[in-house]
């Protein structure tokens, strides 16, 4: 069990989490589903330690994680919108992470490989990247400290339809080839079908359903039925 | 032949209408002027169109009754004769020709700022209409204009008041000098002060949310509200020799606070902090929170972030904010002269030389204070702009 989340409560300007329990597997492609303003987001900062829940426990790899700042927790975080650090160069961004523990060579080229971006390691700011160029840019960033989680916060949001496919096959293959554990945030489904092996669907901060994407997308709950899909959907 | 008879003519034309009015010296230096416009009116005559060579007498005689017959300004006539035939085919000019009479004619003792100053604005509002097309904007910046006018105006009569003579004896003079360099030192220590504290409060008032957080936010902009005379008072209440605080100094360091330059710089951090200190809270907002999350998800200590990311993301703005409290701390004078009057710090030396000795006297020292302090803003700022281009 890579990450266990218990009865996880957190009151946050206008958006709440109320009694979240989630599982994971190690290895596993997990996504998190939900129509905007779910609190998938808070959800995520939860998890990587950016807030302190209000009540309940966050567990990784059996270690109570719930009171560990942001640094101590080595999950990586891909945000919204890169969030790439304006002042420093593509390479000064993707290192930044690196003063804080052993750079390993073989590791970083095999993921300069992966998603392709060895070339840009020369550019000397970030502001003349493409929309595709700087989420891999920001991927690589957070790869580049070894997380034992990734934490994607709606990947392709803002992407053109081919940077969309570019980056969804670097995501499968981080997760088939290399074992990482990646948690998927969307609001769109058909990002994550065919990746995804688990999922679930927070709905104004619950967790309507959880089990594998097939479950989830075929045998929506009641709550689901109800609120999220609409009725002719069901 | 054909010009030996056009100056005939011209010597006629003179003869009756500008010999009987002015003195023969005079006379001679209207009639090269006129010989010009007319040798010029015959190429315009030649070369462009009529309501062009029309347009060209016109203005003559628009001259011709402003100057010579209203203003009774003989020779500056001549001399506008003469500016005007010869800029008369560069049209980007003649505005302001006739912006140049204009002043002079009829604002006789303002007349250089006046052109200074509705030259600048001419430039100003040609490139506005032709950048943006709006007469909006061009109504707006002419009413705008006006505040900038009260503030240059009294600014640029001080300075063209001046020669440059009584510059250099003004800053030969020792006690200026030291005056000056008084100045200097405390605002420099000052704005440094208010930097090394007032930096980590700006951050946390950014950042953070805490209760009695707004109180805090409106207690910055004390000092900007109380009167100078009374931050001064105040200090001196808390600082004087007979407080505890400056008896304690001044028995065990043999130090006096008040009249001092402990004393003036209490009282310049005093003044001058809200300035930078606001800034520095401005830049820190600007800064995305998300770059300081994202740092720390790698690993970064909340005190590594703000070293690396919101540090040099928010210099731009504290260098701002720094180049103002500076400029405060430089130019505080009220509260100085109750609690610190002497070292004197070039303002309130300024104003001790005015009580004993009257306007004249000071009159090139203030230009000199204006000049330097220009200059050292305009370095400042050149520097941020580097800093910036840097960081950015």
């Amino acid at each position: 069990m890579l990450l266990k989340i218990n009865s996880l409560n957190k009151i946050w300007s206008g958006f709440s989490l109320k009694e979240i329990s989630l599982e994971m597997e190690k290895g596993d492609y997990f996504a998190l589903l939900g129509p905007c303003g779910a609190g998938k987001t808070l959800l995520l900062n939860a998890i990587a330690g950016l807030y302190r829940p209000d009540s309940g426990n966050i567990f990784i790899d059996g270690c109570n994680v719930t009171l560990l700042p942001a640094e101590k927790r080595n999950i990586g975080f891909l945000f919204q919108k890169d969030a790439l650090f304006p002042h420093l160069s593509v390479k000064e961004n993707i290192y930044y992470g690196l003063r804080y523990r052993q750079p390993d060579k073989k590791y970083l080229d095999e993921i300069f490989q992966l998603l392709g971006i060895g070339d840009l390691l020369k550019r000397l700011d970030t502001f003349n990247l493409s929309g595709g160029e700087a989420r891999k840019v920001a991927l690589a960033r957070s790869l580049a400290i070894k997380p034992r989680l990734l934490l994607l916060d709606e990947p392709l949001s803002f992407l053109d339809p081919l940077s969309q496919i570019k980056v969804m096959e670097s995501l499968k293959s981080l997760n088939r080839q290399m074992g990482l554990s990646i948690i998927h945030v969307t609001h769109d489904v058909a990002e994550i079908s065919g990746i995804a092996k688990n999922a679930a669907v927070l709905f104004s901060g619950v967790i309507a359903q959880s089990g594998t994407v097939e479950n989830v997308l075929s045998q929506p709950s009641d709550l689901l039925k109800e609120r999220f899909w609409g009725h002719n959907h069901a | 032949m054909k010009y030996i008879l056009l100056s005939a003519f011209i010597l006629f034309l003179h003869l009756i209408f500008f010999a009987p009015f002015v003195d023969a010296g005079t006379a001679a230096v209207i009639f090269a002027a006129n010989f010009l416009f007319v040798f010029n009116a015959v190429k315009i005559y030649r070369l462009a169109a009529l309501n062009r060579f029309i347009g060209y007498l016109f203005g003559y005689l628009l001259l011709f009754i402003f100057v010579f017959l209203l203003a009774k300004a003989n020779l500056l006539f001549a001399i506008f004769v003469i500016l005007y035939s010869a800029i008369f085919n560069i049209r980007q000019l003649l505005p302001y020709l006739v912006i140049l009479v204009f002043s002079v004619v009829f604002v006789t003792p303002y007349w250089l700022q006046v052109f200074i100053l509705a030259g600048a604005f001419c430039i100003f509002s040609k490139s506005i209409y032709q950048k943006t097309h709006s007469r909006f904007s061009l109504v707006l910046f002419s009413i705008g204009f006006i505040s900038v006018l009260l503030i240059i105006f009294p600014i640029l009569y001080i300075c063209l008041q001046v020669s440059p003579q009584s510059l250099v004896i003004a800053f030969k003079n020792i006690e200026f000098q030291q005056a000056l360099f008084n100045s200097l030192v405390t605002s420099g220590i000052s704005t440094l002060i208010i930097l090394v504290f007032g930096v980590p409060f700006a951050y946390v008032m950014a950042r953070k949310d805490f209760s009695g957080k707004a109180f805090l936010d409106n207690l910055i902009n004390l000092p900007i509200l109380i009167p100078q005379t009374i931050v001064g008072i105040a200090l001196l209440v808390v600082l004087g020799p007979k407080s505890p605080l400056g008896e304690f100094m001044f028995k065990n360091c043999r130090l006096a606070i008040a009249n001092g330059y402990l004393g003036i710089i209490a009282a310049q951090v005093f003044v001058s902090s809200p300035f930078l200190i606001r800034s520095a809270i401005n830049a820190f907002e600007g800064v995305d929170q998300k770059l300081e999350d994202a740092s720390r998800t790698l690993g970064a200590s909340e005190l590594s972030t703000f070293m690396r990311i919101s540090l040099p993301l928010a210099a731009g703005g504290i260098f701002s904010g720094c180049i103002l409290a500076l400029a405060r701390a430089l130019s505080e004078v009220g509260s100085l002269m109750v609690i610190a009057y002497h070292p004197m710090t070039a303002p309130v030396y300024l104003y001790d030389q005015f009580i004993q000795y009257g306007l004249g006297e000071i009159q090139p020292m203030s230009v000199l204070l204006i000049i330097s302090c220009l200059w050292a803003f305009i370095g400042l700022y050149w520097l941020r702009h580097q800093l910036i281009r840097k960081v950015k």
